[in-house]
């Protein structure tokens, strides 16, 4: 049966649940399903026979969980021979011209980076599989019911070096249209499909009705068809039983809505049963199927989103991972230390770039294995695609095997072994590839020469089945301070790439501006030029505030979205406003620091106060004090949330330290500050509440003794005993632990010693406090409130 | 070992959002943030969830014997609970659950407490909290596959020790159960787990008809 043919020509029908039919049958739970089936095998002649009468063109074969990994957690070893057995017994049950479909599940493992199971375990893993499918002579091959993209991948390849199969590949989203890890449609759709699937979609998770939104996501990027198996509804509850909710009839009705949103094989999943894939048949098979509508997509994917080269928009590479000249990255990653990585990746990804290129280069280090580990590291903690910076086979090789998205390449050249060498690799893998024009000869410097270099590249991809899509043709920007011209002949090249040649293109941004002052202005004012020559994407540096915001302008004029431009306009207006007015004095700049939490300002903002003649207790009791009192009332009024009141805190903290030498002096003599105690009890290891409590009432001037966590009554005793009727704060999370707070109290007063409580933490209650005849504050601010009341406001 | 029906997860993918750790913390809509402190939230906010490390592990039990006050389990559990009681009714096994996001992310509050660093020390609290409870979310969701298969359903609920009539002391038969020790996760005299951004659950398994 030639299954392209058929897809072209109608809507292929799919089976339902196999799993359900079985255990109706008779499939006992707590048995090896495989293994059981191989030793019954009328069953499934049965169900199969039962799917193809109700019309199916493919039946699956029982194989969903006959991987090494799942089959030996029953003992069972041969999983090959299980694979060749099962699907040979579906050969036999099902009549010409019904294909056979080699299932391949999960290993429920997660594979690397974001499982332990190593990718090319996995890889070997599904090939047991696939090899025992195909001993048997399945017809295509489907891998369903994946979460993991990255153990997706793992599984098409091992179909793919193994057979020339058709090959199909589902995965299953959750009610918020993603994978349990993340995944969203477009992306696993644009990963695969690149990676070779031949068909993609969802299966089970959710019911018809969802699916429908992914597959309405998916379509606009297909280039290949879309498959939907769904489940018969979610499990509802019906009289106090949960069934399965949907009729085959309703079935059949979401399955047009599917069709229409442009599914091209359908069938069922969990709770559904011959009578839905009947229903399905009945109600679609005139339907005409919808073609996939792209030949090829410009999308960049990691496992978490996808990335399409637009021509209203800029899209930022960004270009900080990369130990090239860079002294401290490269000693770190010399010791296998890569926190700096993580930490150029976060500032570059906050600062807006879309993609991040990764580059391992440099002496001394095994590149290969750096660069991997920066990928793992990069695809689990960012969204952003990657851009593999690299021109050694090996490297590259390992690193689009790898990578869990469709990546891009960066770069190939024009000279005949660049193409040799790196462009089967790119098309092996999917990957999108950035085309150097540079041929033999070295840089050509007229745009002409360069674009003569820019057509070989295309050719010599296109024998490897990319298209222009696939490729960004680099603008080839060289410094202006060697040859002055070189600027426009960039840009020459760029408007003849997008015009005449119909092509994307990319430039390296900073090279322009080598050697000369003023360089981000240069870059900045480069990319907006560029830009309307017809600029597809640039590898630059965002965390640079003139890239960014002449980015955020040329983006706003050539798509016209103001919502984005203002996200970002706003943001750096909202920095210079808050410069605050130049007539502000500088005790006020006191203040506004204490209000807006300038941790790192504030000590120079004090000094600059004292000199010009402020009193240090006047600037703490005038213009600190207050200023911590609007941000509590702030908090209050939930206009602050708690990093702002502590970050304000703690800086008030800092003020208060630098000046506290210059307060003793000031402060009456016979001003005694009052004692407050502090502790989470005995069995309690809570603390982050006590410690915001603490932070609060030291900045209001009391003198807090902080016993810590865990604290046994008798400490807490011994300390009240060595002062002056101080105010004790006990601190529980839990019952079990609050009811040490009662011991405390109870001790105190039996030996009679002079205090007051105030009660605090999760579980405590004013209501609780009061019949322990103690005070009680809901938070730092109530705390401040209290304690100062207890105190007859002495600090 | 791994037990019959228990299954381990050594890296969960940790899908918190995070508006949900802002809410903790205390956002609303009235709440007016600066560019600077977005920028120093964010920044913790993501050193943590690199720091923050999700494991978890879950176990099938049979139920023995149930009545209006207590669950009797397979390998000799005993729930008392009237609350638990009614909602596992209609189910024959339990799934008994728990999730840690790890020693490290605690360490690293400490530390930065200690060297008077609070607000990165509530952020890192806040993001270690939501983490570990949507790494429960995971564990059932991921379980909730496995059993469509065998035409089971999963509780849309969970319990956990510590809320309602549920006593904490339920906790120190979850850590009997489950192989926590293998975590690094420690019960204390009273109960608790520690590292303390921890979790556990119970929740019931039913069959679909
Ligand atoms: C976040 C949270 C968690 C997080 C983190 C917990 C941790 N230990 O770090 C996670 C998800 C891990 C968790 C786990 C559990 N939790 Co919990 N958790 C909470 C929650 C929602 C907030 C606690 C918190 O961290 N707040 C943020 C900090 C900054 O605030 P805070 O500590 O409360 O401090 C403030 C005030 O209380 C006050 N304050 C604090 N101390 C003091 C002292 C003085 C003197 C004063 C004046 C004021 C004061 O000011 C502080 C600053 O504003 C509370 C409920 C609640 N709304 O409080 C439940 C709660 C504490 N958890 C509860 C339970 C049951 C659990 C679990 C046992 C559940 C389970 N079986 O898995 C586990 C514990 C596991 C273990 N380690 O053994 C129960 C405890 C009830 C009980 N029976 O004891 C609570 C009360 C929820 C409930 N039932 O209503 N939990």
């Amino acid at each position: 049966m030639n299954i392209r043919k058929l897809i072209a020509e109608q809507i292929v029908i799919l089976d339902g649940a196999l799993g359900t039919e079985a255990q109706k049958r008779g499939l006992p739970a707590g048995v090896c399903p495989e293994r059981w089936l191989v030793d019954h095998p009328r069953l499934q002649r049965e169900i199969h026979a039962e799917y193809c009468k109700a019309g199916a063109h493919a039946v699956y074969t029982p194989t969903f969980g006959a991987n090494r990994v799942k089959l030996g957690h029953w003992g069972e070893k041969k999983a090959s021979r299980i694979n060749a057995q099962l699907a040979a017994a579906s050969r036999k049950a099902v009549p010409k011209g019904v294909a056979v479909a080699g299932d391949i599940g999960p290993t429920g493992d997660f594979v690397e980076p974001f499982g332990e199971l190593g990718f090319e375990e996995a890889v070997r893993i599904f090939k047991e599989q696939v090899r025992g499918l195909a001993d048997a002579g399945v017809d295509l091959c489907v891998i369903e019911t994946m979460m993991d993209i990255q153990e997706a991948r793992a599984a098409l390849l091992a179909v793919k070096e193994e057979t020339d199969l058709f090959t199909l590949v589902t995965m299953t989203f959750e009610q918020d249209g993603r994978t349990l890890n993340g995944t969203d449609p477009v992306s696993a759709l644009v990963t695969l499909q690149s990676l070779g699937a031949d068909a993609v979609g969802c299966n089970c998770s959710t019911g018809p009705e969802d699916m429908v939104k992914i597959i309405a996501r998916m379509k606009p990027y297909a280039t290949v068809p879309l498959v939907a198996k769904p489940n018969a509804g979610m499990p509802v509850i019906k009289k106090g039983e949960a069934v399965f909710g949907m009729t085959p009839q309703d079935f059949a009705r979401s399955g047009k809505a599917l069709v229409k949103k442009g599914v091209n094989l359908i069938g069922g999943c969990c709770g559904t049963t011959p009578a839905h894939i009947r229903a399905l048949r009945g109600a679609l098979v005139r339907r005409k199927p919808v073609a996939p509508v792209r030949e090829a997509v410009n999308a960049v994917s990691s496992a978490r989103r996808t990335v399409e080269f637009r021509p209203e928009r800029i899209t930022i590479i960004g270009e900080c991972i990369n130990p090239t000249g860079k002294k401290s990255l490269q000693s770190a990653l010399k010791k296998g230390d890569f926190s700096p990585v993580r930490e150029l990746a976060r500032a570059q990804a906050e600062a807006g770039a879309d993609l991040l290129d990764v580059n391992a280069g440099m002496p001394g280090i095994d590149q290969r294995r750096v660069l991997l580990r920066i990928i793992d590291l990069l695809s689990v903690g960012f969204s952003q695609p990657l851009s593999i910076d690299s021109h050694n086979k090996e490297v590259v090789e390992g690193a689009l095997r790898k990578y869990p998205g469709r990546a891009l390449l960066n770069s190939v050249s024009a000279e005949p072994n660049a193409l040799k060498e790196l462009l089967p690799v790119a098309a092996r893998y999917g990957a999108m590839i950035i085309g150097l024009p540079i041929g033999e000869k070295g840089i050509p410097s007229t745009s002409r020469q360069r674009q003569t270099n820019a057509r070989k590249i295309l050719r010599a991809a296109k024998k490897y089945g990319m298209t222009k899509k696939d490729i960004l043709f680099d603008g080839l920007a060289m410094a202006v301070s060697s040859d002055p011209k070189s600027g426009q002949e960039t840009l020459d090249f760029l408007e003849w790439c997008r015009h005449e040649f119909a092509g994307l293109s990319v430039i390296g941004l900073s090279n322009i501006s080598f050697g000369l002052p003023m360089r981000r202005w240069l870059n900045a004012s480069f990319l907006a030029l560029a830009k309307a020559r017809g600029l597809t994407a640039a590898i630059a540096n965002p965390a640079h505030a003139e890239i960014r915001h002449v980015r955020a302008a040329v983006d706003l004029f050539s798509s016209g979205d103001m919502g984005k431009f203002l996200e970002i306009g706003l943001a750096a207006q909202g920095l210079e406003t808050e410069q605050g007015s130049s007539e502000e004095t500088a005790e006020q700049k006191v203040y506004r620091a204490v209000l807006q939490g300038d941790r790192d300002g504030i000590v120079s903002r004090i000094r600059e106060a004292l000199k010009q003649g402020a009193v240090p207790l006047d600037l703490v009791d005038r213009f600190m004090t207050p200023a911590m009192n609007e941000v509590g009332a702030r908090f209050e009024k939930k206009e602050y949330f708690l990093p702002q009141l502590i970050v304000s805190a703690e800086t008030m903290k800092h003020g208060f330290e630098f000046l506290k030498p210059k307060l003793r002096t000031e402060r009456a003599a016979g001003q005694v500050k009052t004692v407050v105690i502090l502790a989470t009890v005995k069995g309690d290891i809570h603390d982050i509440g006590k410690n915001i409590v603490a932070l609060m009432l030291q900045n209001h001037g009391f003198s807090v003794v902080d016993l810590g966590k865990d604290v046994s009554t008798g400490r807490i005793l011994k300390e009240i005993a060595r002062h002056d009727e101080p105010v004790v704060g006990l601190s529980a999370l839990m019952t079990t632990t609050m009811v040490n707070m009662g011991e405390v109290i109870e001790r105190a007063e039996k030996e009679k010693v002079s205090c007051r409580f105030v009660l605090g933490g999760a579980v405590v209650t004013r209501e609780y406090a009061r019949s322990l005849g103690a005070e009680y504050a809901r938070d730092g601010v109530e705390a401040v409130k209290v304690v100062r009341r207890l105190s007859g406001k002495k600090a | 070992m791994t037990c019959a029906g228990e299954k381990r997860f050594e890296r969960i993918p940790n899908t918190v959002s995070r508006e949900q750790i802002y809410r903790r913390l205390g956002q609303t809509k009235n709440t007016v943030l600066t560019a600077e402190i977005t920028h120093k939230t964010g920044q913790y906010l993501d050193q943590a969830l690199g720091i923050i490390r999700l494991r978890g592990v879950y176990r099938r039990l049979k139920i023995t014997e149930k009545d209006a006050q207590s669950v009797r389990l397979a390998q000799g559990g005993e729930i008392r609970s009237h609350s638990l009681a009614v909602f596992l009714e209609q189910c024959e096994e339990v799934l008994l659950m728990a999730a840690t996001a790890g020693n490290q992310i605690v360490e690293c509050i400490q530390e930065a407490t200690r060297t008077g660093d609070l607000s990165r020390a509530a952020v890192y609290d806040a993001a270690a909290s939501e983490s570990v409870d949507t790494a429960l979310d995971w564990l059932t969701n991921y379980f909730r596959y496995e059993l469509q298969r065998e035409n089971k359903q999963l509780t849309r609920l969970r319990f956990s020790p510590g809320y309602g009539d549920l006593e904490l002391s339920v906790q120190r038969m979850m850590y009997e159960l489950l192989p926590l020790s293998e975590f690094g996760i420690r019960l204390t005299e009273k109960d608790m787990l520690q590292p303390e951004k921890s979790v556990t659950a119970v929740a019931g398994i039913r069959e679909i008809l």
